[in-house]
């Protein structure tokens, strides 16, 4: 099966700084990715090579199996890949609905009513804009606007950051609603614990090179892995 | 009283032409993340322009679709032709290109027309006063641009505010990257944004002719009242640019009746003033 995103051999810079080497991984229709790795190793530097936003200086990223280098990354979302990006990318002057509608993609089962049923919440502060709502709140709306472009492959960075326990638990229990309609996820996150119970495969990062890539189990019974790579007790 | 009313509506209608054409600077600025110092030459070539098609046709009213067709065409044309591929480019690069412009607009002027001044004829319609208040009587084409400018005004908000198109601009002006990733392609926004900031430039200069000469490098001093509009507004949002340009406006026209001594430095005081208290802008949003 074609991998509906891929990074093959990939590396990146800025300026003369390396910070991906030669890294490797493929995105299929249905997986449930998790990216991990401390901070700093290059995994918010991979999403956006993946998106278009950084180019690779070597390698490749392949769309479909097709070669994306030089596609814009406008043109990778309409291919199916939506992000929602490390501090949410809201558009703090445009209401809910505004935020919503400007990446309505039709022709897929996300509508402006699913995604205000997966979030409530949003319903009720429809007409309010982006800088009048709590950080949870704009989670949300980061994660519906996404899902409004009906995406393949949704991709989260860190997506629970700075939010309250209930909402946090709130935003994984979306994330299992959409990875269930068959959406692909490649998720980073801190929480790893909640990153090993959803993913299928996770990929740790290294100074910019995959130093783990498997099943969670093959992560969770190496304790030393999990301490020196994820600062996590196994 | 009659002079003090007199200059407070002069100060209106100037700070209503300052804000047609700050909106455009401010949405290219804030939108494209471009610095068009050649935005004062096309309020030039709008008053030109409408010298010109006044000449010919004998009718200034040609002169006002005139100014915003052209400017609608000659927007599109600039952008895909230079300003696309400097967008992403060095401030530095930004300010060598549009001085350039500047230049080359100045030659074409005087290649085209020449270096004289030239005045355009208050159009017959409009060519009276209309009695105010007491005895003050006040120019019924200062009226007229007024009402255009405020009309202008008025539909430039609803149309930013209100509808998807409008959303898309803004979303632009906040965050481009974020609006790539949604799947929009902004070139199509920085397009129609030019487009519309060339043509509110060029209808501004189109409504001034009548009000002062014509005359070589006109645009020069709109353009850095403009950019302090812009600075005090807060980059990229239009009703900042309107509530900006009134105040300048104001300011200018009252100081340079009531205290001409002062009144060059008291508009790059209050500019001085809001980047110190505000750098964003008296009307940005957080």
């Amino acid at each position: 099966m074609t991998a509906i995103l891929e990074a093959r051999n990939l590396s990146a810079s800025y300026g003369t700084n390396l910070v991906l080497q030669d890294i490797q991984i493929a995105i299929h229709p249905g997986d449930v990715i998790g990216l991990m790795g401390r901070n700093g190793m290059g995994k918010t530097t991979l999403i956006r090579a993946l998106v278009g936003l950084l180019p690779a200086r070597d390698g490749a990223v392949l769309l479909d199996g097709q070669d994306a280098a030089g596609m814009p990354p406008f043109k990778r979302s309409r291919a199916g890949i939506a992000t929602v990006p490390e501090g949410r990318g809201i558009f703090a002057s445009l209401t809910v609905r505004e935020n919503l509608r400007f990446a309505a993609r039709p022709g897929g089962v996300w509508s402006e009513e699913r995604v205000l049923s997966v979030f409530p919440r949003l319903a009720e502060r429809i007409a309010h804009r982006g800088n009048h709502l709590s950080g949870g709140e704009q989670q949300m709306l980061a994660i519906g606007r996404a899902l409004m472009t009906n995406p393949r492959l949704l991709i989260l960075d860190e997506a629970t950051e700075g939010l309250a326990p209930l909402i946090r638990d709130e935003i994984w229990h979306t994330i299992r609603v959409v990875r269930d309609a068959g959406v692909a996820i490649l998720v980073v996150d801190k929480t790893v614990s909640a990153v090993l119970s959803l993913a299928d495969r996770v990929v740790v990062l290294v100074r910019g090179s995959v130093v783990y890539s498997g099943a969670p189990a093959g992560l969770q019974v190496d304790p030393a892995l999990m301490y020196r790579h994820l600062g996590v007790d196994g | 009283m009659t002079t003090f009313l007199a200059q407070l509506l002069n100060g209106l209608q100037y700070g209503l032409l300052l804000f047609l054409i700050g909106s455009g600077l401010t949405l290219i600025f804030g939108v494209m993340g471009v610095i068009n110092l050649a935005h004062g030459s096309l309020f030039m070539i709008g008053a030109y322009l409408a010298y010109v098609v006044a000449g010919y046709t004998g009718t200034f009213w040609l002169a006002l679709p005139a100014a915003i067709a052209g400017g609608l065409l000659f927007g599109t044309f600039l952008e895909a032709a230079l300003f696309r591929r400097f967008r992403d480019r060095e401030h530095l690069d930004q300010v060598l290109l549009t001085f350039a412009l500047i230049l080359i607009f100045e030659e074409a002027r005087s290649i085209l027309i020449d270096n004289q001044f030239h005045s355009v004829a208050v159009p017959a319609l409009l060519d009276f006063s209309v009695p105010i208040v007491g005895g003050f009587a006040y120019s019924a084409y200062r009226l007229a641009v007024l009402a255009v400018c405020l009309a202008v005004a008025a539909l430039m908000l609803l149309f930013v505010e209100r509808t998807n198109i409008g959303a898309s601009i803004r979303a632009a002006a906040e965050n481009p990257e974020m609006v790539g990733l949604l799947g929009v392609d902004a070139r199509r926004i920085h397009m129609l944004v030019f487009a519309a900031g060339t043509a509110l430039a060029m209808l501004a200069g189109a409504l001034a002719a009548p009000l002062q000469s014509v005359y070589p490098g006109m645009g020069d001093g709109f353009l850095i009242l403009s950019f302090i509009v812009v600075v005090i507004g807060g980059l990229g949002s239009i009703g900042g640019a309107f509530w900006a340009a009134l105040l300048v406006g104001m300011v200018d026209t009252l100081g340079k009746a009531y205290v001409p001594q002062l009144a060059g430095i008291a508009v790059c005081g209050m500019m001085a003033l809001v980047l110190l208290v505000r750098p964003a802008g008296l009307f940005a949003r957080g």
